[in-house]
């Protein structure tokens, strides 16, 4: 009996820092294992997303100065290194969010099939 | 603004590396601690929550990298990698990396130096706007050309303005500056009106010179100083401004001071302060004089108008240049050419360029000859390293990574020598400069490095290790893994014959390089021992100049006024230094030998048939009685000038052997009579015959010499030729206190002895015989140092070889003879193949030598012998090591 397989999406370039920033702006400063489960849940795992992969836009962001991260420690004792969205971040997630919905639409209406 | 801040944190941690990493690492590890507290607290046992923490967040170092390249720039962080690597690897074998330098460094230190002349003589352009539409006009005589124009036909050029836009003239000045009472050697200059408006020249201070400075002969007593002038005399004092100067008796004021970096039409030369050509006739001859030609001229070319077309237009514009002169032009037949001027006027650019090839070539075969060395160490280096190669690779580095990092290593060496060889290079320029302007008063080379030469060397130095390290590099890079982790010795033979190959390429060019500097050498013994006719050695020349304007001097006073029969200032000055203790002998004479001018004419005479010779370009000496005594001219018939040759009495004349059989050929020439140019319209007595001798410099041959006394020539004789005896300085400063003392009217406008002089003449061989010996010596050293580490090499190869060897009976003498044989054969390679191409290359130096054959035998021995002597020292040292070693120890050596 073949296995069931959900669909998985290959994540388009850019989205996930949308995606990242839109997680913080939501539910506060978090480590990257939190946000990393946050998206596995909000997807229901149809991102296509090992957790390292996650990095890469972590330090993207930070390095723009659109989040912060800093050390603390977790409610079990564990260190982990935690990123907050900063006002550079919220201005940019603002923008960003705009221009996604933009294109967003223009696809929407590009993709409908005239009768 | 977040671009700018991104490329700004990447930058940082392409510096903070380590902290970068330990954060990622912590950040990682804490993300993993977590993944694995949430499997636990799904009920899995701790080591299989661990593995599913990993598989959950994915490959690890995958994930590194993709961190690494993220937060930083990879390429430049690996480049940087490799740097701190190669400098770990050669800090850790400091002799190779020392001799590795020092290889590099004399390389291209060499090659610096060099290409500092190369550039600043022939690549330079003018630092003016389309320098290329810049040329100079010469006058074709008939064959002979000069770019020496008379103040008339400057003026005549400088009128073609269909053809020129602007044409500026200059001319050497007068050397003798008066600042503060003190007497200074300076280098002045006569300028055209619009010399500094033709260069875009703007002053520091004041103002330049412009047109309304240079109309009315002497009208405008000014000057300009350069700004090298103005600090040196005038401390870059703004007072310096509006004061008065003399130059050689007559007073200027200064109306401004150039910019530090105005150089002018000669790119090699520098002046201290630049005065209107209307002054000249204050100084030496009316401006306007016909036959007086001074002036070097520059000409911008009219825009659109093209060399080609221009020089079409200024020949067939020649004919009417000479018409418009006068009634008598001074060369009706001139043809005026054009020819590129772009990279300033040709002061020294023709006569340099052929040596300054030579030399360059030279420095190239050097710096193969590194680079020789420097691969040789390198494959040496790569066989004791095979094995971490072979580490490195199975590890899985890349063998294009692998290639690069020694890559780095040799650009690091390379790089360090052409750091340690610009230095070098600096005080090597200076000294060859030294050089080459030893006793040089009328122009000296000045050349500076620029960004060209930096370019130069920096490129160099990444051609050189790709040179040298290329080979090496991708010979490591495929090293065999399996069989250099087994532990294979007899790893690369192919790599010893290249070892050898390099060795025998070395000894070829050193040999070459050797060959041309005996050549050079031999040439300048020729130069300095050929017999000048006359005896050099203690002579003094001491120019002297009338002071104060020429308006107010008489012209060449006699020396003996006939009538009160009262001696001049010259004669009074002759006389007073005859008197000194140090002087032996003393003369009065014009233009005095080696001095590198002259006068020449066409003399004609009958002999007892009556039929007439005719002698050209016989050479004239203007001499007073005791001139032939001082230089021990040998006087072969008849007698010298007296004190009864003066202005009245019948013209008389002395000649050389060589005028004597040309004119009067078999027969006595005493009491004969010739006439010419010189002589005027009255014909001159010969009273004597002299021997042959040099007239302007050591490499003319036999020339015909005339010697007249100066009272029945119109030009007269203001040079001394004093013997001395003992220290020349102290003579020199004696004979300027008599000079001051016994005519105020004159002045000292320049001193040097006769040897000086004669080194001034020859600054082209010295200057080649010095840097060849110099080039040729580096890379004799180079390889022998070359052979020394082969044959070392080889000693610590085969010593269970030695030792089996010796315990077989074999004698020290056997052993030693195993190893010279060795380098023998490599010698006698490069001698096989250096000999005959150094004999082919010979033959481009011919022109340059002086009375000694491209095939040169005594430099061939010489060559020889050097290579063989210093191949011997060179491998007897290791060899001798070899021959002593105790067998029972050899055989146990690993």
């Amino acid at each position: 009996m073949p296995k069931e397989t959900k669909p998985r999406f290959q994540i388009l370039q850019g989205t996930l820092d949308l995606i990242v920033l839109q997680t913080l702006d939501s539910m506060g400063p978090q480590h990257a294992y939190a946000i990393a489960t946050r998206l596995q849940q909000v997807s229901q795992d149809l991102l296509n997303l090992n957790q390292g992969t996650l990095y890469p836009a972590l330090i993207r962001l930070e390095q723009q100065g659109w989040i912060k991260g800093t050390w603390a420690t977790t409610e079990n004792n564990r260190e982990a290194k935690y990123y907050a969205i900063t006002q550079a971040g919220q201005k940019a997630l603002e923008e960003e969010t705009k221009r996604w919905r933009t294109f967003a639409g223009l696809m929407e209406k590009l993709l409908v099939k005239e009768p | 603004m977040w671009r700018f801040r991104r490329l700004l944190a990447k930058l940082t941690n392409l510096l903070r590396h380590q902290r970068a990493e330990q954060e990622m690492n912590r950040e990682i590890s804490s993300h993993l601690a977590l993944l694995q507290d949430e499997f636990e607290r799904q009920g899995l046992p701790a080591e299989q929550a661990r593995k599913a923490a990993l598989r959950a967040y994915g490959g690890v170092e995958q994930s590194k990298e993709l961190h690494r390249a993220e937060r930083s720039i990879v390429w430049i962080e690996q480049g940087l990698q490799d740097l701190r690597h190669a400098c770990r690897t050669l800090l850790k074998s400091p002799i190779f990396a020392a001799v590795g330098l020092v290889s590099m460094a004399l390389g291209i230190g060499v090659n610096t130096a060099i290409f500092t002349l190369v550039n600043g003589v022939l690549l330079k352009t003018l630092p003016i706007a389309q320098p290329q539409r810049v040329v100079q006009v010469c006058a074709d005589m008939s064959g002979s050309k000069s770019s020496y124009a008379s103040f008339p036909v400057f003026r005549q050029l400088r009128s073609q303005t269909d053809i020129f836009s602007d044409v500026v003239g200059f001319s050497q000045g007068p050397a003798v500056l008066e600042v503060n009472g003190e007497q200074q050697n300076v280098k002045s200059e006569f300028v055209t009106g619009s010399y500094f408006s033709f260069f875009g020249a703007r002053p520091a201070l004041g103002r330049l010179i412009d047109e309304g400075d240079d109309q009315v002969e002497g009208a405008h007593p000014i000057c300009v100083l350069s700004y090298a002038a103005w600090q040196r005399y005038f401390r870059a004092s703004p007072d310096a401004l509006h004061q008065t100067i003399t130059l050689s008796g007559v007073s200027l004021q200064i109306v401004g001071v150039a910019r530090s970096d105005f150089v002018g039409a000669e790119l090699q030369q520098r002046y201290d302060l630049w005065l209107p050509t209307a002054m000249v006739t204050e100084f030496w001859n009316p401006r306007e004089t016909q036959f007086w030609f001074w002036l070097n001229n520059l000409a911008r070319l009219k825009p659109a108008m093209s060399i080609s077309e221009a020089a079409a237009r200024l020949a067939s514009a020649s004919p009417s240049i000479a018409a418009a002169l006068s009634k008598q032009p001074a060369n009706p037949d001139a043809i005026y050419r054009i020819q590129d001027a772009s990279r300033g006027f040709d002061t020294w650019r023709s006569s340099l360029k052929q040596p300054l090839f030579v030399l360059m070539g030279a420095v190239a075969l050097v710096l193969l000859v590194a680079c020789a060395n420097l691969a040789n160490l390198l494959l040496a280096r790569a066989t004791d390293r095979h094995q971490e190669f072979a580490i490195k690779l199975s590890l899985g580095v890349s063998r294009w990574r692998l290639l690069r990092q020694l890559l780095v290593e040799t650009a690091l060496l390379a790089l360090g020598g052409g750091f340690a060889g610009i230095l070098g290079s600096l005080g090597l320029t200076r000294v060859l400069l030294d050089l080459f302007n030893t006793g040089n008063t009328h122009s000296q080379l000045y050349v500076a490095p620029d960004a060209a030469v930096l370019e130069f060397t920096f490129s160099t130095c990444l051609l050189t290790s790709l040179i040298a390290g290329l080979y090496p590099a991708f010979q490591a890079s495929r090293t065999d893994v399996s069989a250099a982790l087994k532990g294979a010795s007899l790893y690369g033979l192919r790599r010893s014959y290249v070892r050898r190959g390099l060795i025998v390429l070395q000894v070829t060019l050193a040999v070459t390089l050797l060959f041309g500097a005996t050549l050079f050498a031999h040439s300048l013994s020729r130069l300095k021992t050929v017999d000048l006719g006359y005896d050099i050695k203690q002579i003094l020349t001491v120019g002297l100049a009338l002071r104060g304007p020429r308006s107010v001097r008489p012209l060449h006073p006699p020396l003996t006024n006939v009538v009160s029969n009262e001696p001049s200032d010259l004669i009074e000055v002759l006389h007073g230094i005859r008197a000194l203790p140090n002087v032996e002998s003393a003369a009065l004479c014009e233009p005095g030998v080696l001095s590198g001018g002259g006068m020449t004419s066409t003399i004609t005479a009958r002999d007892s048939q009556g039929i007439e010779h005719t002698s050209h370009n016989v050479h004239f000496v203007i001499a007073t009685s005791g001139y032939l005594s001082t230089l021990r001219i040998p006087l072969k018939r008849g007698r010298d000038f007296g004190e009864s040759d003066h202005v009245g009495s019948t013209p008389v004349c002395i000649v050389s052997q060589a005028l004597a059989s040309a004119l009067w050929p078999g027969e006595d020439p005493i009491g004969k009579h010739m006439k010419g140019w010189n002589t005027g319209s009255t014909t001159v007595e010969v009273i004597g015959v002299v021997g042959n001798s040099k007239y302007s410099n050591v490499r003319e041959g036999t020339e015909p010499i005339a010697y007249q006394p100066p009272d029945q020539t119109p030009g007269g004789a203001s040079k001394l030729e004093v013997r001395c005896r003992g220290d020349l300085v102290q003579a020199e400063r004696d004979i300027r206190q008599i000079v001051s003392s016994l005519a105020p009217s004159y002045q000292v406008s320049n001193a040097a002895s006769m040897e000086l002089m004669r080194d001034s003449g020859i600054a082209q061989d010295r200057l080649l015989a010095f840097l060849s010996s110099l080039f040729a010596g580096l890379a004799t050293v180079l390889a022998l140092v070359g052979i020394y580490g082969l044959i070392s090499y080889s000693v610590s190869r085969r010593t269970r070889e030695v030792g089996v060897r010796m315990s077989l009976g074999a004698a020290p003498a056997a052993v030693l003879w195993l190893f010279l044989r060795e380098v023998s054969v490599l010698i006698l390679a490069g001698l096989a193949v250096g000999l005959p191409l150094s004999l082919l290359l010979a033959a481009v130096l011919k022109s340059m030598l002086f009375e000694v054959s491209t095939s040169d035998p005594a430099g061939i021995v010489a060559t020889v012998s050097l290579m063989a002597l210093g191949g011997l020292v060179a491998s007897l040292l290791p060899a001798l090591t070899a021959a002593r070693l105790n067998p029972v120890q050899a055989l146990r050596y690993e």
